[in-house]
């Protein structure tokens, strides 16, 4: 697919910081990616990398005391930071939708099923009461849950945790978007779940031709389901590229701790091991490479922060080790 | 819902029961009322025939269980003083009272709950800060003080508002009730306010706080995820949500006016429920303020239940069981 051409999400130098009273967090720091139609992207990294932050800061859904400081988000051609509010509100969960983390309490206990859907309906769109409610009964059997027109009555108490995430995912496919924005959709949801509902919105997605952000924090599912790969490490882009690439060739000191840390991967298993250290800090940290103090290939050089630059077609990583300098 | 409703109407006998005895001993401690009836020139003869009458002269055992013999059969005695069956002194009071109560709580209600949400939504605005402070001024405030100060302010100084008195009053399914009528409503705003204060201080407290809590909930990012407005997701999901909170204080809030307007209704001269019991209480006169706290015991039960049935509106998880 030729993404140069018309990409659905362009991101250019995004910083999303938290301004706390303990200093300015840098939750999101120069990140940039470019997504096609129909293409999935993995965003990988681990717990507090930034991850859901980039994701809401697409949507336009930070609350103070986090603010966007820097960059541009080009959906569709316009760039979503100049917009208004009101501007955004018709964006969200019309063209670009978001699936969360936790699908029991994603959903408004108090509200039946079936209100949550045709709300979302009913903002977006002109319908009719009997139309909205078609839809969503389409929207369920589409997400395959049984007997839809009766589960519309139900309250979110009354599904499994794996009914409710595809409740969310059809809420999220409602208006049919350009992008869906899925932030860890399956990390509450058993090992068999989640395959189903990865499955399902894989197939949703490539069926119309919808962009995705996955976002998790397992690199493997990143391997099963997507086509490109963002590794992301305190609020940075560490390496980015096609998921083949990636998985088969990781080039970022990070990324091979993350892959040499899958379990049962055969061929090394006898090099399962954990990255030692943790993630800094992401208040005041220091100017170079984020990754410094837990790298084992680190030299001199890497007190300067490394950008991202190309070094495979497609494939960029922020490392001096493997920019040949 | 019927083992519910069962197990409800035992609990229900049982507090009677023990607020009957406790009460019933509190009074017969606390005095001799006889004393009270008789001129101090009464001879011993007369006294005695008098204590008779009353039922007096027997142990408290015999006393308490002719009580309770006749309670069940609906007749819980006569006022001593006024020579009535205390049911109906009480009854007949009992709309001056509600009326009161259910203004205070309808302008608390009416008041408190946008302005709590309001606080909460734009917590840095100067008059979220208002509202707070005040709040704050409100729950502080004695409640007689409060009375005397409106007294003072639109009765004397102003001369817009009467200061003692239900005024006329029509009738509505049988019940005299002030807010019929113009004269009526009048009398009723200082009372009404005076009770008022407290609760919408407390009201807007509540919500506030329920609010913030709610809106750093999920589903509140997952519902503007779905591009809802802002409006949309605080006046209806989020208000939802708070309502449980609200509807207990409400509740409880209302059984706890009805039972301390006694404050209230000596300010205002109101002849409401609270100023013949404390006469009562005074006089010694035990059949009324039997009647009274029984029937306050009733309306708490009953208030609690209906608490209970409307959680199960507000939110499907809860069941009556
Ligand atoms: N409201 C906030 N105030 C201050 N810091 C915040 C706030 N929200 C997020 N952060 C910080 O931003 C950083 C990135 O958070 P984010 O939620 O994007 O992490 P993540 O990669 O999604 O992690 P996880 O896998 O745990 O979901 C975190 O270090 C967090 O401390
Ligand atoms: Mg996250």
């Amino acid at each position: 697919m030729n993404t140069q051409a018309s990409p659905v999400l362009k991101v250019e130098g995004l910083r999303t910081h938290f301004f706390t009273r303990k200093g300015v967090v840098k939750a999101v720091d120069d990140v940039g990616f470019t997504l096609g139609p129909g293409q999935i992207m993995g965003l990988v990294g681990e717990s507090g990398a930034g991850k859901s932050i980039t994701g809401f800061s697409i949507l336009g859904l930070i609350d103070p005391p986090g603010r966007i400081v820097a960059g541009k988000i080009i959906f569709q051609g316009e760039d979503l930071i100049a917009k208004p509010a009101s501007e955004l509100e018709k964006i969200r969960g019309n063209r670009i939708s978001m699936v969360f983390q936790d699908p029991q309490t994603s959903l408004d206990p108090v509200f039946k099923i079936g209100y949550q859907i045709t709300e979302a309906l009913f903002v977006h769109h002109d319908l009719s009461r009997a139309q909205a409610r078609d839809r969503a009964e389409q929207l369920l059997r589409l997400v395959g849950i049984p007997s839809p027109a009766q589960r519309l009555r139900d309250y979110p108490h009354q599904f499994s945790g794996g009914m409710r995430q595809r409740v969310g995912i059809a809420i999220a496919m409602a208006s049919d978007p350009a992008l869906i924005i899925a932030d860890e959709p399956t990390t509450a949801l058993d090992v068999t779940i989640q395959a189903q509902v990865l499955t399902l919105m894989r197939r949703l997605v490539q069926q119309k031709g919808t962009a995705m952000i996955l976002i998790t924090h397992d690199i493997a599912l990143v391997g099963q389901f997507c086509d490109r790969i963002g590794v992301m490490y305190a609020g940075r882009l560490v390496e980015k590229g096609a998921k083949e690439e990636v998985i088969t060739r990781p080039l970022h000191p990070y990324t091979q701790g993350l892959i040499a840390s899958i379990p049962g991967r055969q061929e090394r298993r006898r090099r399962l091991r954990q990255i030692p250290g943790m993630m800094p800090n992401l208040i005041g940290l220091p100017e170079g490479c984020p990754f410094l103090p837990r790298c084992d290939q680190a030299g001199e050089d890497c007190r300067q922060r490394p950008a991202l630059a190309e070094v495979a077609p497609g494939h960029q990583v922020a490392c001096f080790r493997r920019q040949g300098r | 819902m019927l083992g519910y409703l069962i197990r409800r109407i035992l609990q229900s006998i049982v507090v009677l029961l023990c607020v009957s005895v406790v009460v019933f001993a509190i009074m017969y401690l606390s005095g001799d009322p006889v004393e009270m009836l008789l001129p101090p020139e009464a001879t011993q003869k007369q006294v005695e025939e008098l204590r008779i009458h009353l039922g007096l002269d027997k142990p408290f055992h015999v006393q308490y269980l002719t009580f309770l013999h006749k309670a069940l059969q609906g007749d819980l005695g006569k006022s001593f003083i006024f020579n009535q069956p205390a049911i109906s002194l009480i009854v007949e009071r009992i709309p001056a009272t509600m009326e009161l109560a259910v203004c205070a709580i309808f302008l608390a209600v009416v008041i408190g709950l946008p302005a709590g949400m309001y606080a909460a939504v734009r917590p840095n605005s100067w008059l979220a800060k208002s509202i707070m402070s005040g709040s704050l001024l409100g729950i502080s405030l004695p409640v007689f003080w409060l009375g005397i100060i409106l007294v003072l302010i639109f009765s004397v100084i102003l001369g817009w508002l009467p200061s003692s008195g239900r005024g006329e009053t029509g009738l509505f399914l049988g019940m005299r009730l002030g807010f019929l009528t113009i004269d009526g409503l009048k009398h009723l705003i200082l009372p009404a306010l005076t009770i008022a204060v407290f609760q919408l201080a407390l009201i807007v407290r509540l919500v506030r706080a329920g609010m913030q809590e709610v809106l750093l909930q999920d589903f509140v990012k997952f519902l503007k995820a779905k591009g809802l407005s802002e409006n949309r997701v605080v006046y209806v999901h989020a208000l939802k949500n708070i309502l449980i909170p609200v509807v207990t204080i409400i509740g409880l809030q209302l059984g706890n006016i009805i039972a301390f307007a006694v404050v209230t209704e000596s300010i205002f001269a109101w002849p409401g429920m609270g100023k013949l019991v404390i006469d009562s209480i005074h006089a010694l006169d035990r059949p009324v303020v039997l009647s009274y706290l029984l029937i306050i015991s009733l309306m708490f039960v009953f208030l609690n239940f209906l608490v209970d049935v409307v959680y199960t509106f507000l939110d499907p998880r809860i069941r009556l069981k």
